[in-house]
């Protein structure tokens, strides 16, 4: 089969939306994989074949990119459109990748311009024909809720998570990642862009509200890269950073962010609603024991393997930080449970069965 | 001086006007795509490509969306 992939997101910009591609390309350039892929920038030119490889590894020559031209599209059996653009032009078959509905449930989170290309881009698919792939359970609720899919339209398949978040690292390397970011002893993890969806502003609540003792024995460190809409808690972030008790980082490879991930006391993730909630995922495959919202996906993902939260209550954010940084069986529990639910977004787990679907949307192609 | 000063004015009448300009064109290219969307799935309704649920759930959205992008409330 002739498999065409929008690789955009990979090429500009990080976030769920890239990571779910990378990870996809990774998982397809596997050995047990005979696809023929081809790998097209749609708002861009021919991807670089070593721009990629930076990204994902090396792929098998059965890999190729080309121009999304009319003709290159017309020739795949199959394109997958995972980061929310539809192609010009038709392969015989479309899937589509929804990540989250939250420019139709929470538009207030959201800019106008990024509410456009979301709505206007699953219209497109769902003109085109094209099989949905909601990211979680909760998210297929949600396009069933909000646009009236028929139930048989929309399958659940949840991304790959990264084989470098994992458990096992080089205690000293960690360390001296931590150093180099101003992090010194225990602290309790949060990662996410700033933007209102993100919740970071109650995150920071809640942070006041520990107790004095807590707060000079862990540090809160917020891995976020500046989003939108969020001048007044982005103000509020570096004005707290410049106290001994808080640290930003803007950006951080794969590797230093699971490094981090790993020497976290507490992973927070206090999120107002989210499609699936990687962080949380990544987070548990490290074994950082975590605290999530109540809401949309994230319990599912959690599944008993987090403390969850009312994410518009900062006192019980910051009651749920108490307990987990105090309790060490609490701490310890979670993250065997952690550990067991993070292998559910294996590549081992998850490549079989969306190449089962690829299978069936093509109706049958080799 | 005076030179000076009518440059200056001239400068940020013209950043601000093009300011004004990018954002008017960045609404109309929204609205276009919002309308061209809508088109497409009153199209796809009428030969049974999507439900008639779906469509009208649909078209809510985008003509919703279309008159905030069309009207300035951001």
């Amino acid at each position: 089969m002739r498999i065409g992939v929008d690789i955009g997101r990979v090429v500009r910009g990080r976030g769920g939306v890239s990571s779910y591609t990378r990870e996809l390309i990774r998982a397809l350039a596997g050995e047990d994989v005979a696809h023929e892929i081809v790998l097209f920038d749609l708002d861009g030119s021919t991807p670089r074949r070593r721009r990629l490889e930076d990204e994902v590894g090396p792929l098998p020559p059965r890999i190729s990119s080309a121009s999304a031209s009319k003709t290159e599209l017309e020739n795949l059996d199959l394109f997958h459109a995972p980061a929310f653009a539809m192609p010009p032009a038709g392969a015989r078959r479309h899937i589509f990748t929804v990540h989250d509905l939250t420019v139709l449930s929470h538009p207030e989170c959201h800019t106008l311009g990024n509410r456009v290309r979301t709505l206007a881009s699953v219209a497109e698919a769902l003109v085109g024909g094209a099989t949905m792939i909601a990211v979680s359970e909760a998210t297929r609720r949600e396009a069933l809720r909000l646009l009236a899919l028929p139930a048989e339209d929309i399958e659940v398949l949840p991304p790959i998570l990264s084989p470098i978040f994992a458990a096992y690292g080089d205690g000293e390397v960690d360390e001296r990642v931590a150093r180099s970011r101003g992090i010194g002893g225990s602290y309790v993890l949060a990662v996410a862009s700033l933007e209102p969806r993100k919740n970071i502003g109650r995150l920071l609540e809640a942070w006041d509200l520990l107790p004095e003792a807590l707060q000079q024995k862990h540090q809160l460190v917020v891995v976020a890269a500046d989003g939108w809409l969020q001048n007044e808690v982005r103000r509020r972030l570096d004005a707290m950073s410049r106290e001994h008790s808080v640290v930003r980082v803007r950006h951080l490879p794969a590797g230093d962010l699971a490094a981090l991930y790993r020497r976290a006391r507490v992973f927070v993730f206090p999120s107002l609603a989210e499609g699936f909630g990687l962080p949380v995922a990544e987070a548990m495959a490290c074994g950082a024991p975590v605290v999530t919202s109540n809401t949309s996906s994230l319990p599912e993902v959690a599944e008993g393997a987090a403390v969850l939260v009312d994410p518009e209550d900062p006192d019980e954010i910051a009651t749920a930080i108490t307990a987990v940084l105090e309790d060490q069986a609490l701490r310890q529990g979670l993250r065997d449970r952690g550990f067991e639910r993070a292998r559910s977004f294996t590549r081992d787990e998850i490549l079989p069965r969306l190449l089962a679907i690829y299978q069936r949307v093509a109706g049958g192609c080799p | 001086m005076m030179v000076m000063a009518v440059v200056i004015v001239l400068l940020v009448v013209l950043t601000v006007g093009g300011g004004i300009a990018r954002r008017v064109l960045r609404r109309r290219r929204w609205v276009r795509r919002l309308e061209r969307a809508e088109k497409g799935v009153a199209a796809a309704v009428a030969d049974g490509r999507i439900a008639s649920l779906t469509g009208e759930a649909l078209l809510q959205h985008l003509e919703g969306l279309r008159r905030v992008a069309g009207g300035g409330e951001v």
